[in-house]
């Protein structure tokens, strides 16, 4: 009825792989190509938090790999163009919501009927700056582990 | 002969049964896939091996993001300009890709 030994060994195996893989992984001592993998992994489905969160795992080493610079170039630009269309679109909310003085486009601004228009633009450009802060965040985060 | 093939049968099925029941409440009781523990370590190896196509990926998307057309269309000023912003990342497609 007890298990047999071969089963048993297979198990505690099993038990033991997963529990070492899991923390070798979580404390960063998988080789960098892992963690640079995974995060070019996250970066393709846009999830930036997890490619910064693995890339600075891969970094955490004392020598850098060739592979983890590229990455962080990668990951950086790819944060930056974010922050780029975001800026790109601020620049056209700005331009609708403060046109020069007495412009056509000011005088249109002043109809009751654009004052929702507006406000939703408002609230938009709220949310875009607050998102290039948590991007400007992110970029910081990469250099953490970097050498100066 | 038929009655050899149906004991190694029942044997078999019950073998499966038993391991099938030791694998689920053996999960269900630590909460560990055991089969996903052995399949992590090759993951891994197989993440190592794929670093590089996984590079050439992301930095060719990062180039269709930044002048909105394919990589293989790109002009030679365009190219000096991502290189400018990616020094590295440019060295090391030129080396991977053979340019």
């Amino acid at each position: 009825m007890f298990p047999s030994l071969s089963l048993l060994t297979g198990m505690v195996t099993g038990l033991a792989a997963k529990l070492g893989i899991a923390y070798l992984q979580r404390q960063g001592h998988m080789p960098q190509s892992v963690y640079v993998n995974r995060a070019l992994k996250a970066l393709e489905k846009d999830d930036l938090d997890e490619a910064v969160r693995n890339y600075r795992l891969a970094a955490s080493r004392k020598r850098i790999a060739g592979q983890t610079e590229i990455a962080y170039e990668i990951i950086s630009q790819a944060i930056m163009l974010r922050i780029g269309k975001l800026q790109q679109r601020l620049a056209e909310i700005d331009a609708v919501l403060n046109p020069p003085l007495l412009s056509l486009r000011y005088l249109r601004n002043l109809l009751p009927r654009r004052r929702a228009y507006l406000e939703s633009l408002r609230r938009e450009q709220e949310g875009f700056e607050g998102a290039i802060k948590v991007l400007e965040g992110m970029r910081a985060q990469l250099d953490t582990d970097r050498d100066p | 002969m038929v009655s050899k093939i149906v004991k190694t049968t029942a044997a078999g099925g019950a073998g499966f049964l038993a391991g099938l029941l030791l694998e689920q409440g053996l999960e269900s009781l630590t909460g560990l896939d055991f089969v996903d523990g052995l399949f992590a370590v090759a993951g891994s190896v197989l993440a190592a091996l794929s670093v590089n196509r996984e590079l050439v990926k992301a930095a060719s998307r990062n180039i269709e993001q930044m002048f909105g057309k394919d990589p293989l269309e790109i002009s030679e000023s365009e190219w000096k300009q991502f290189k400018e912003a990616n020094p590295k990342t440019a060295e090391w497609l030129e080396k991977a890709l053979k340019v």
